[in-house]
């Protein structure tokens, strides 16, 4: 009882903040909840003339034929994989080059690279797609030129089911570690300077102001940063790897997203793509519900 | 701001990696871009032959003067600034209202509202239904419909959430014991204080903005209403998608030669990218927390 | 200052963003009641066209459209990624277009199933005098569903579309003639692979192709003809086609040999052409609609340069030709919801006068065009500028002329016109029509062609690169009889046997 005489206090003393709340709350009820009737044809087969009232129930047919699908072992696996290395390898990259632009002095040299760096998230991947094939060809390429020099034999990176996908995590980074960047330069940017001034008193190396300061500072960021990205597991990059990939690769390279788009499931299978689409936000959804318990029993920090 | 005279040797070999470190990221990350540039100011015999690298062959402004002539690129472009600042403008105010009472997690009922906007970012009820409620709401064939349901995007709002939770609390505190209100302690000191954030998300808004090319796709049908890189992605998709031989060959003879392909990316990705150097300030500049407080 | 002209901007923008809405929904509405009061009946007409680069609005042949028919025309287009998708959403949700282009034949009958579309059959009849005329029983015998016409169809130009191009200076310099059998051909490969006829040393490709598997002229060396062909009056996918082992055997020795490009399977359309254009590859694998584009490149590239289309080669058991493709570029119908299906076929009827069809096509004698030994030369840019996008105004087509009309537009290059006479001018019984080119109603074939054909493909290039065995083509079989191809094969061969 005194909780809730509590509760009441509470929000009667903030009523001004909680008046805050109603614009973004009408925004979600109208355009984010009033749709979401639609996810129940992941559990029909939807007939778009006849709508959801009209349309046959047939329970969970549409997953069993995603479960079910003959190569279902392969892409599961290749999309967590492939999902996996782009987290490991690509997620601290972006913090690496924060904390690293944060330790330049020359203003100009901060302000070029910062600029520079997140030029190819702009480029769509149609044409960074033909730009590597260019430049990582066999014959012309110039990474194999490169290989040849030190009397390695020529890869053929698109082609080789053992570099494949080193080529999807590589290009990747390259094309999003500036873009993702700007999250943390942003927050390293929101700490007060007066923490460092202090440790400079204190006869603190630029290394131990880096990890006593910085990497602290701006760790609630990366934890929400990383939670998020976990919920993103199924998403292995389709737009990516569909321009990337060709049938030499699919053992290694085929995920959730290319082989449903292959076997033109993507394009008025609603029912069907609905079903995979719910699938991935089931799955993110856990993994997002259950990365922010964990992050908050281990380091204390949480997004709730 | 953090040259000391005298520095130990340590040191300096420690900024010199960072420096070449930094330099070597910049160089691999311009290389694209240059590449795109050279081919939209090179002849287009010189492109189709794959001879353009970072420098242009025969070079000639044609391509960059044919595609900003072109009617539908200066219709595009207009649609696409108009839309982009107002929608940008509209999208962060939105945000920062809706993000500040979510940093206050202690208050009841507030983590329950913001499970309500994460579990949206997870799960969206799709194709038909979305465009079933811009259709009821009247907003086909209408610039709004890209911008009511983008006004705020939950990534954004998190950020946010998070910065506001990052500011030391006594700065609140002193001000509400001064008796200021909530309404005014936003005004006063929070917002003040979030150039970095506001510059993010604003960059994070335009840049969404100024590239959503599929909601465009879906909800205008009329040519005349097509932003710029909904154009932009016709040019480039024209013939470089699949292979040609599954084309229709009356298409194929329409399309735009590589030249004016590359000058259609390079000149609609330009305005976007001379956003970044004028917010860019603001995540140079640490904030002085302190000052405020005293 | 700066502060005051970032409130000017702010101020501004928005101003500007509310003229540019209003002026949209304004313009909308003002445009139906002006026409209305101008001319009572001809209201304005609301035209879903497919995709084209240019803005239909202000083409100019809308303007000729409007003048001759005396209708105003709205026209609003499908995006270029996914229009079937988008046509789905629009004609579920009640539209009030009064008539919609459908690309693809399978959507078009999917509506006219679910009653979603007007019957054309009586409007046809009171108010289509030109479309009877110009559009044959045939073709309206390939939009009939349960007795009734849902749409007026718009034939394409059948024709054979890819073949080899082979460098002619190159044959010259190894000493070859222009190869006849697959024997000479190999023969040809091998001399531009040793003999090095472009000087690109380590460079040097003897063929570059896409990443396909099927290659035009060599496939019809073993009696394949595209997907499906007509073996003893039954329907034969090509996984099941007896010829396919030795095809892709052959075409597996060729790359084992190195004499197909070694990267072929990652070429993307502009990596192999770019070979070509280069001159580092002697065959290259081509549409003719794609010579223009790099012609002028090759010259550039390798002054002097000669290259055309290889004859049909002749096989081990003499077989030989080309794959034609043909059937209906669209479909075009009128929505239940349409707000006037009558005024619509007037439309459609008052373009397919002969004289309306002929200008809208290609425009007037003398502006746009000119008569030359009976063929029609475009006038260089005047056609190019007006009406090289006609055919996406087009529907329904003057049947009995269009296609002398259509190779105006093949003039623009010499070395296409020329290179599309030598793969179209090759004796008829070396050219095989697509079987299923004009069929009616398939919906399991329409509805899996394409990722069964992807499937294909991908198998053929697998075996291309990793060699072929009666176990390969035996997985690809199962693979495509798993993916639908058993159902389709049985309902393509039905209908098959009923127009027998």
């Amino acid at each position: 009882m005194k909780g809730r005489a509590d509760w009441l206090s509470q929000i009667r003393r903030n009523y001004d903040l909680y008046l805050l709340l109603i614009p973004g709350l009408v925004f979600l009820v109208i355009f984010k909840y009033t749709p979401i009737y639609g996810l129940v044809i992941a559990f029909q087969n939807f007939n778009i003339f006849k709508g959801i009232g009209g349309s046959e129930w047939v329970g969970l047919q549409q997953f069993e034929r995603l479960f079910h699908s003959a190569d279902f072992g392969l892409i599961m696996a290749n999309t967590l994989l492939i999902s996996l290395y782009k987290i490991v390898f690509l997620f601290p990259i972006p913090i690496i080059i924060a904390v690293l632009l944060n330790e330049v002095g020359r203003m100009w040299f901060k302000r070029s690279i910062q600029t520079i760096i997140y030029l190819p998230h702009f480029l769509s991947w149609v044409v960074i797609a033909g730009l590597f094939v260019n430049i990582l060809s066999p014959s012309t390429g110039i990474v194999n030129s490169i290989i040849g020099w030190f009397g390695g034999e020529p890869v053929n990176f698109f082609m080789d089911n053992h570099y494949f996908r080193s080529v999807l995590v590589a290009t990747a980074g390259w094309k999003e570690t500036g873009w993702n960047a700007i999250i943390f330069i942003a927050a390293i940017a929101g700490l007060d300077p007066e923490l460092y001034e202090a440790a400079r008193l204190d006869g603190a190396s630029r290394v131990r102001q880096m990890l006593h300061i910085t990497l602290p500072g701006i760790s609630t960021t990366i934890v929400l940063m990383l939670i998020l990205r976990i919920g993103g597991v199924l998403e292995a990059g389709t737009e990516q790897i569909l321009l990337m990939y060709n049938p030499t690769v699919y053992e290694t390279g085929d995920v959730i997203g290319t082989y449903i788009y292959r076997m033109g499931l993507t394009s008025m299978e609603y029912s069907f793509s609905t079903a995979v689409g719910l699938f991935e936000s089931v799955i993110g959804f856990i993994l997002v519900i259950g990365g922010n318990q964990l992050s908050k029993r281990i380091t204390g920090k949480s997004i709730w | 701001m953090t040259q000391s005279r005298s520095r130990p040797f340590s040191e300096v070999i420690y900024v010199s990696i960072v420096y070449v470190i930094l330099a070597g990221t910049g160089i691999l990350c311009l290389f694209p871009f240059v590449n795109v540039l050279a081919k939209s100011l090179s002849a287009n015999w010189a492109i189709v032959s794959g001879k353009v690298g970072l420098w242009p062959i025969d070079f000639n402004l044609k391509n960059i003067g044919f595609v900003i002539d072109d009617n539908m690129f200066q219709r595009g472009f207009l649609i696409s600034v108009s839309l982009t600042v107002v929608g940008t403008l509209a999208s962060v105010v939105m945000t920062a209202v809706s993000a500040y009472p979510l940093s206050k997690k202690h208050l009841p009922g507030i983590k329950f509202v913001l499970l309500l906007y994460i579990f949206t970012m997870l799960f969206n009820g799709g194709l038909v239904p979305n465009y079933l409620l811009i259709k009821n709401l009247g907003l086909m064939n209408n610039l709004m419909s890209l911008v009511l349901p983008a006004l705020i995007n939950v990534f954004n709002l998190l950020l946010m959430k998070n910065y506001y939770e990052s500011l030391p609390e006594s700065l609140e505190e002193s001000a509400k014991l001064d008796g200021a209100s909530n309404l005014r302690i936003v005004l006063r000191i929070i917002i003040p204080l979030s150039a970095p954030v506001f510059a993010t998300i604003s960059l994070f808004y335009a840049v969404s903005f100024w590239g959503d090319w599929f909601h465009p796709m879906l909800y205008l049908n009329d040519p005349a209403l097509k932003p710029l890189q909904l154009y932009m992605r016709d040019v480039v998709l024209q013939a470089s998608n699949e292979n040609l031989l599954n084309q229709d060959n009356d298409l194929l003879l329409n399309v735009s030669p590589e030249g004016i392909r590359n000058a259609t990316i390079i000149v609609s990705t330009i305005p976007i990218l001379l956003v970044y150097p004028f917010l860019q300030k603001h995540f140079i500049k640490g904030i002085l927390i302190g000052s405020v407080k005293g | 200052m700066s502060r005051k002209k970032w409130f000017a901007a702010a101020v501004m923008l928005p101003l500007v963003f509310s003229v540019l809405l209003a002026g949209c929904g304004g313009g909308g509405g003002g445009n139906n009641e002006g026409g209305n009061a101008a001319a009572k009946d001809k209201p304005t007409l609301k035209l879903l066209r497919n995709y084209m680069a240019d803005d239909y609005n202000s083409y100019p042949v809308n303007q000729f459209l409007e003048e001759a028919t005396g209708y105003k025309l709205q026209n609003d287009m499908l995006p270029q990624e996914n229009p079937d998708d988008k046509l789905n959403l629009i004609m579920a949700s009640n539209s009030d277009y009064d008539l919609v282009d459908a690309m693809n034949k399978q959507v078009y009958f999917n509506f006219a199933q679910n009653g979603a579309l007007t019957d054309l059959t009586p409007l046809i009849d009171q108010y289509g005098p030109n479309i009877k005329k110009a559009v044959s029983p045939k073709s309206f015998a390939g939009v009939t569903v349960d007795g009734k016409i849902y749409g007026i169809p718009t034939l394409n130009v059948s024709y054979v579309r890819s073949g080899l191009l082979i460098r002619t200076d190159w044959l010259e310099k190894a000493g070859k003639k222009m190869p006849t059998t697959l024997d000479e051909f190999v023969d040809v490969l091998k001399a531009f692979k040793d003999q090095d006829p472009g000087g690109n040393g380590a460079n040097n490709i003897p063929m570059t192709i896409d990443a396909i598997g099927l290659l035009d002229n060599l496939t019809g060396a073993y009696g394949i003809f595209g997907s499906w062909t007509d073996v003893d009056g039954k329907l034969v996918n090509v996984v099941d086609h007896p010829g396919l082992k030795d095809y892709i055997t052959f075409i597996r020795n060729l790359y084992d040999q190195g004499l197909i490009d070694k990267e072929f399977a990652t070429n993307k359309s502009a990596t192999a052409a770019e070979k070509f254009t280069s001159g580092r590859a002697g065959i290259y694998l081509s549409i003719w609609s794609s010579i223009p584009s790099f012609d002028e490149a090759l010259q550039k590239n390798v002054p002097g340069a000669t290259y055309q289309f290889i004859p049909p080669l002749k096989g081990p058991n003499g077989q030989s030709g080309f794959t034609e493709i043909g059937g209906f570029n669209k479909i075009t119908f009128v929505p239940k919801s349409a707000k006037h299906p009558e005024d619509a076929i007037k439309l459609v009827n008052a373009m397919l006068d002969p004289n309306t069809f002929k200008e809208l096509f290609i425009g007037k004698e003398g502006e746009t065009y000119t008569m030359e030994n009976g063929n029609y030369m475009p006038i260089d840019p005047a056609f190019f500028d007006d009406r090289a996008q006609s055919n996406n105004f087009v529907i329904g087509m003057d049947e009995a002329n269009f296609v002398q009309y259509w190779q105006a537009r093949l003039q623009k290059s010499k070395p296409m016109f020329d290179n599309y006479k030598i793969i179209n001018s090759v004796p008829q019984d070396q050219i095989h029509m697509d079987p299923l080119a004009f069929a009616s109603y398939l919906p399991k074939y329409s509805a899996n062609s394409v990722k069964l054909d992807t499937l294909v493909n991908d198998g053929l290039i697998k075996m291309i690169v990793d060699g072929v065995s009666d176990n390969a083509i035996a997985d690809l079989q199962k693979a495509w009889r798993d993916a639908g191809g058993q159902d389709v094969e049985k309902e393509v061969n039905d209908w098959y046997a009923s127009q027998q």
